[in-house]
């Protein structure tokens, strides 16, 4: 079956394909986003390190694209904080500091300060999270940093039968859904934060919670409160994902979820759409170009059957010659083989590409 | 100075069954093993319990032993066998004259065999490939090594038998041509510490032949390595071995929800720092894929090397791999170099380690003057499960968790049941994959086991923790955060410690180079920042 | 065990499949699709006995699958060991039951205006609650006469299809029926009503792999024959068409000589919408749609979306001039078929679908599309909106008629459900 025709079909809806389509839509154009699944937004916290923005420091737009990435996640309600010059120590899973440029605001205040009283704050019968664990490591690695700030460890109990163990997916859920859940945890935050200045918890705000959502609860807290990671599933991570995919569907964007493209169409160089995989029969999406934002595991159509890719991001053969001049590859690593250099590069790829595609159908119109 | 009896050197099956073996005949005795139980061979094999057919042909005095021991070990510890079954298939690439032989030889040395056509092979085994001509049917079976290792430590301990992991013999104490004792160094703290013993038994596999150094004598073995590819799930119900002269990846046994693939045979030079050619590894594949198409792109969750300590009393130079006999060999250094008090036990294959202990312990029970039997024949290792128990656990716990519980634990379940019983919340799986519960991780971590793990890689050799895909990625933190929240570890301790273990399980998945695991590997890299290359190049091979 | 399955290597333990299952949402308690699907799968490959309760509460929605990045095939994997489960003897029968609605459509269809007023009548819904333990808020969709035909031939220039209208549309909705018919009709094919009845999902949702066999052989007999002379496949409900094209759920996998025939048809099944979008887009589509002002709430099916087919009936439907159509994108309705007739399983099936009744209530809509007939149900059941399948809506517009609003369709005798409990005494309804 043949649809639509769009002007730019986007694989992947990892941090590189949630950018390239976003930018891509906001230059007008009508967007594809064929995925399945969140990316490693499932696994992170969602924020970008420092290192990560090293990596990708030589690009002249590093930093147009990053305002853009903030800037988008700011219009999907899910706002970021830090830029491409700052780096701070944020609590990681095993209770270390990491060096993060950029982050949720939610994740961002949770740097080592000076003088300040910390309560990493538990939930009873959680699993998989330890607050005294991560107060006692918070401690000792701040003091190695010769930081003055304290981090104690606090636990509530929340009345209602979870059913053992809980799981911040749950916490998440219900924080979602039930108005009565969020005013007991405030409730019961509040209670545990008193003497302190700041509390951190883990990361169950909200699979979707919107940014009012959040500063209404922050509001009455009347304390800062900062998520730290937890095992995966991420909350944090895939907040991030939803409140940006659901963006993107409000802008127009049409989202094709859950089957993995299984071919690209080229023709003498000129790529044509996708297939997609679904049951029965392939679906068909002709599009104008293609960004490819698959990560550079077996979820590549292309297989990794490219040998690189040239200045405008387009895979290469082996030959050398250009596979097709309107397939583009978003990806923070092909050229580099092994290793990743990370989100930025992600960013970077994804923003270019949006706007490559942009180009691309102004060369169609003329 | 402690004192005792006998000193046994190698915390492996051959070591362990002589602790058991010792204790059954009232000889006081200590197991000194330098990793955890199982760090050898013992812990790095397919954990095959032969049913004899791999050597009828070649070996069958060896063919003998295995028919025997293996009727013998499903009798005394069936808590640690799977009778899965085997079968010897016969492939078309493979010479036909050979499969007539293996069945004369079979049937000679007494084991039970019936042909099969190739459609019975296929009906047994649908995944074999279709080209295949037949099989023979043979009783071999799975045993779990860690679970054997640790049934014959724990039925000692209860006989008054004493082990101590992380303690590395680093010299032989003698005197007037009389070995006195030994000296050891706990390998975690850095003390040592003497014992003083009569007799010292040296059981030390791949490193038999540095310890018999220590006390001056030469024993000559020959390191051979064997590669094993760890797959995801089981592809196979019985274990299937190729009918054809002993050669490479022609078993592939199920162990538990995985199977395993092997094996190779590379002379080395030492049984440390194995490591795995991508080459090999390859070869492997290639191998298993004719016997199995399709194998080739299942998922390998761990690659890992042993070396089988193989006795070569002829100049090395002559001897291959495979022909050298897989018999065991015992050298009582007293008659044989003038040492008295010192006793080597080599070779063997880990099928016939009641055997070796056995003969190792008559010698012993010789020398000391005890006058009693060898029983580990008809003693079982450990009770089976009582029927309330189970009860109780399937009351408190989801069939398969109690089953997978009961399996490993067996009559020590009802302690950790006890646990859940009081404490719901230990109820709670935290090993996805092999269905561990907080109990169960808790009860090994803690004093009340007679062999408390010590490093979260040794909670998995005891309850399979971290043996399933993510390879300890999510099950590893909740185990660091239980050993915190039993005061095992301090915060940083316990952050140190699954730092450690995070590396080490990422060694076994270092030679993999394709396909889902690496995909786990990248996402363990996601989460912790670990290395992702982590020493390809560099370190030990680690157990499954 | 089947080697070409190796979907079970996929797995990274991600567990994103959990953060979409609505059981899991709604009930903390049930396992979830990680644990049931790849986790427990290889234990049970290797001989353990895995059988739990929970299975059962699966809806088969297929999000886990949908969300998976690996392409892990995790219902499926639960819907084998559902099949494998065993169930206590009153769910037992009435699951069977469950498993074969054209059974029960037979029966009613003799008699249905007394058969109706039978299961309409209180007595009757509280003896079933008790006996057959069937929620007894739920009323019975009613039975009509069976008399969906294919119409008479109309000239040969145009194409053929084969409708395949599947239980419900046969016995419950043939009106429904005849209006799929014509709009094909009004789009230039001309069409042949499939003389095969379930397509088998009940069977397989409720775990009984005997029935869903026998009803898959029973439609690949059928279906061969016509897919084999170059037709092509219609369905209307969205649960028909993932059955269809996902070869019967995989349920005659090794099953060789349906296999092939099964995935011939798989490859020729369209759905509806889909199909008329195919005409859209090749310029084909009769779009002499009169204004019709018409503010629509559109819920699409987990079963829709299941087929990777995009959102076609959301597209059509914007093709009316004067229509506005929001895509409620709400999660899945609770209902899935006979799940939420279960009395066990009806406060998940309803907790479930509150978020779906929340964006419904918030959209305020003069009525909701959707083309899935439990999804209806339970929408009306759930709100106080009518629940209509598009394909009404698209036909009506050809002619300039609006679809009757008005309320939902409530015939039940002291019906529980939210609006009917607040209506005021005496009210009609
Ligand atoms: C790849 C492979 C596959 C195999 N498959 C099978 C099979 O399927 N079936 C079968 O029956 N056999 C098999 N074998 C053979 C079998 O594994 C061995 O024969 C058997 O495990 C040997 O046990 P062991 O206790 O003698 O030696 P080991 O298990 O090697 O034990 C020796 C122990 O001594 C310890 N040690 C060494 N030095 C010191 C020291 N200084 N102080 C304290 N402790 C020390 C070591 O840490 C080690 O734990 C296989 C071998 C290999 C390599
Ligand atoms: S089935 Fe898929 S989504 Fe679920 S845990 Fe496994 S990989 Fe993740
Ligand atoms: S099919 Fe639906 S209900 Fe069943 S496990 Fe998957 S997501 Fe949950």
């Amino acid at each position: 079956m043949e649809s639509d025709r769009y002007d730019v079909i986007v694989v992947g809806a990892g941090v590189s394909g949630l950018v390239t389509a976003g930018a891509a839509a906001h230059r007008n154009l009508k967007v594809a986003l064929v995925a399945t699944g969140p990316g490693s937004f499932v696994t992170g916290p969602g924020w970008l390190k420092a290192q990560d923005i090293l990596c990708a420091s030589a690009a002249p737009e590093l930093g147009e694209a990053i305002a853009f990435f903030c800037e988008m996640a700011r219009r999907a309600g899910c706002p970021y904080a830090g830029d491409i010059s700052t780096a701070k120590y944020l609590p990681t899973l095993l209770g270390d500091f990491q060096s993060v440029a950029l982050a949720p605001l939610l994740l961002w205040n949770a740097e080592p300060r000076d003088g300040v009283s910390t309560a990493v704050i538990g939930i009873r019968g959680l699993s998989s999270f330890d607050e005294n664990f991560m107060a006692e490591r918070l401690s000792e690695r701040a003091r190695a940093m010769s930081s003055s700030g304290t981090y104690a460890a606090r636990q509530i109990s929340l009345s209602r039968d979870m059913g053992a163990p809980v799981t911040t997916l749950h916490l998440a859920q219900l924080f979602d859904r039930d108005p009565g859940f969020r005013k007991e945890l405030v409730y019961a935050l509040r209670a545990a934060a008193s003497g302190f200045q700041r509390i951190f918890v883990p990361g169950m705000l909200g699979l979707a919670s919107s940014a009012e959502q959040i500063a209404e609860f922050k509001r009455e807290l009347l304390c800062e409160v900062c998520e730290i990671p937890t095992l995966p599933p991420s909350i944090p991570g895939l907040r991030v994902f939803h409140r940006m995919e659901s963006y993107l569907h409000q802008i127009g964007v049409e989202l094709f979820r859950g089957f993995p493209v299984k071919e690209v169409v080229i023709h003498d160089g000129l790529c044509t759409g996708v297939r997609i995989a679904a049951p029965g029969h392939a679906m068909n999406l002709r599009g104008l170009c293609v960004v490819l934002a698959t990560g550079r595991h077996s979820a590549s159509p292309l297989n990794g059957a490219y040998a690189g890719r040239d200045q405008q991001m387009r895979p290469l053969a082996s030959t050398g010659a250009v596979m097709a001049r309107n397939l583009f590859i978003a990806e923070s690593l092909p050229d580099s083989g092994a290793g990743n250099n990370g989100d930025a590069m992600r960013i970077l790829t994804g923003y270019r590409a949006g706007n490559l595609a942009a180009s691309t159908r102004g060369n169609h119109a003329a | 100075m402690e004192a005792t009896q006998v000193v046994i050197i190698g915390g492996g099956a051959t070591g362990a069954g002589i602790l058991w073996d010792l204790s059954l005949r009232g000889i006081s005795a200590i197991l000194l093993e330098q990793g955890d139980i199982a760090n050898g061979a013992t812990g790095r094999c397919h954990g095959l319990l032969h049913s004899g057919g791999r050597y009828a042909v070649k070996d069958p005095d060896t063919a003998r032993e295995c028919v025997a021991e293996n009727r013998i070990i499903k009798a005394v510890a069936p808590h640690c066998v799977d009778e899965v079954g085997g079968i010897f298939v016969k492939c078309a690439q493979d010479d036909p004259a050979f499969f007539e032989q293996w069945w004369r030889a079979a049937g000679e040395v007494g084991i039970r065999s019936h042909r099969l056509s190739r459609e019975e092979a296929r009906e047994l085994e649908p995944n074999l490939a279709a080209d295949i001509l037949g099989a023979f049917t043979c009783p071999d079976a799975h045993v779990d090594v860690f679970r054997l290792v640790l049934a014959n430590l724990e039925a000692a301990v209860a006989r008054g038998g004493r082990f101590l992991t992380y303690s590395e013999v680093t010299s032989i104490l003698s005197a007037d041509g009389r070995v006195r004792g030994v000296r050891y160094r706990n390998t975690r703290s850095g003390e040592e510490d003497e014992i003083s013993c009569e007799v010292v038994i040296n059981a030390a596999g791949g490193w038999a032949q540095g310890i018999a150094a220590m006390a001056g004598v030469d024993v000559p073995v020959l390191c051979d390595k064997g590669t094993l590819l760890v797959l995801n799930h089981r592809l196979n119900r019985r274990v299937i071995n190729r009918c054809r002269k002993s050669s490479d990846a022609d078993i592939l046994v199920p162990a538990g929800p995985v199977c395993i693939l092997g094996t190779s045979s590379i002379r080395v030079p030492s049984p440390e720092g194995l490591a795995a050619s991508r080459e090999e590894v390859d070869h492997l594949l290639r191998l298993g894929d004719e016997l199995i198409p399709g194998l080739v792109n299942a998922r390998i969750l761990r690659i890992f090397c042993g070396v089988r300590p193989l006795y070569a009393p002829m100049p090395v130079e002559v001897a291959r791999g495979r022909e050298i006999s897989r018999g065991f060999a015992l050298l009582d250094h007293g008659t044989r170099d003038g040492v008295s008090g010192f006793i080597s036990i080599v070779g063997g294959k880990l099928t016939t380690y009641r055997l070796m202990a056995a003969a190792a312990c008559d010698c012993v029970a010789a020398k000391l003057g005890v006058d009693v039997e060898c029983t580990t024949d008809k003693t079982p290792l450990r009770p089976a499960v009582d029927r309330t128990t189970h009860h109780r656990a399937i009351h408190v716990l989801p069939h398969p968790v109690a089953e997978m519980m009961e399996r490993r634990l067996g009559p020590e379940t009802d302690q950790v049941i006890q646990a859940i019983e009081t404490r719901p919340d230990l109820a709670e799986v935290v090993c996805e994959c092999e269905l561990v519960t907080r109990g169960e991780l808790e009860y090994v971590l803690g004093g009340a086991t007679p062999a408390p793990a010590c490093t979260i890689a040794d909670v998995g050799r005891r309850t399979r923790l971290g043996f399933g895909p993510c390879q300890g990625t999510f099950c590893g933190y909740k185990a660091m955060l239980a050993g915190f929240q039993t005061h095992r570890w301090t915060a940083s301790e316990a952050a140190t410690e699954f730092s450690a273990y995070l590396h080490e399980r990422a060694k076994g998945q270092a030679f993999i180079h394709q396909g889902k695991q690496v995909e786990q590997l990248d996402l363990n890299y996601d989460l912790y920042g670990a290395d992702r290359m982590l020493c390809a190049d560099s370190g030990k091979q680690d157990g499954i | 065990m089947r080697l070409d399955d190796l979907a079970i290597d996929n797995c990274l333990k991600c567990s994103l499949c959990n953060t979409v299952c609505p059981v899991l949402a709604a009930d903390p308690r049930y396992p979830g699709p990680k644990r049931l699907g790849p986790e427990l799968e290889r234990l049970r490959r290797e001989g353990i006995s895995t059988d739990t309760e929970w299975v059962e509460y699966c809806l088969g929605c297929h999000r886990c699958d949908l969300v998976c990045p690996n392409q892990v095939n995790v219902s499926e994997m639960i819907a084998r060991a559902k099949a494998a489960h065993r169930k206590p003897l009153v769910r037992g029968l009435r699951d069977w039951w469950f498993a074969r609605p054209g059974l029960l459509g037979k029966l009613t269809t003799i008699l249905p205006a007394l058969s109706n007023f039978a299961l309409s009548m209180k007595p009757a819904r509280s003896l079933m609650s008790k006996l057959m333990q069937i929620a007894p808020q739920r009323k019975f969709p009613k039975y009509a006469r069976p008399d969906l035909r294919s119409p008479a031939m109309t000239g040969n220039a145009r194409q053929r299809v084969v409708f395949f209208p599947g239980c419900f549309i046969r016995y419950n909705r043939p009106g429904l029926g005849r209006t799929v018919i014509d709009l094909l009709e009004r789009n230039g094919l001309s069409v042949e009503v499939a003389s095969t009845e379930c397509c088998g999902v009940p069977a397989l949702a409720n775990g009984d792999a005997a029935a869903a066999r026998s009803v898959a052989r029973a439609n690949v007999k059928a279906l061969a024959r016509q897919v084999d002379s170059g037709l092509r496949i219609v369905t209307a409900c969205s649960s028909c068409g993932h059955m269809l094209k996902t070869g019967f759920g995989g349920i005659l996998e090794g099953d060789k000589k349906f296999a092939c025939a099964a995935q011939k048809i798989a490859s020729n099944t369209f759905d509806l919408a889909e199909l008329l979008m195919a005409q859209a887009d090749a310029g084909k589509l009769n779009t002499n749609f009169q204004h019709t002002a018409l503010r629509l709430a559109y819920h699409a099916p987990c079963h829709q979306k299941s087929q990777g087919i995009g959102r076609p009936w959301y597209h059509l439907l914007r093709m009316i001039p004067g229509v506005t159509v929001e895509d409620m994108d709400a999660g899945c309705c609770g209902m899935s078929g006979t799940y939420g007739f279960k009395q066990e399983k009806y406060p998940v099936s309803m907790e479930i679908g509150k978020e779906l009744f929340a964006s419904i209530d918030a959209a305020r809509p003069q009525m909701v599309a959707t083309e899935c007939a439990t999804c209806q149900m339970q929408i009306e059941h759930g709100t106080s909106f009518k629940a209509i399948h598009p394909a009404e809506i698209l036909l009506q517009a050809y002619d300039g008629l609006a679809p009757t609003k008005g309320r939902k369709d409530c015939s039940i005798d002291e019906c529980e459900c939210g609006p009917c409990r607040q209506k005021p005494e005496g009210a009609d309804h």
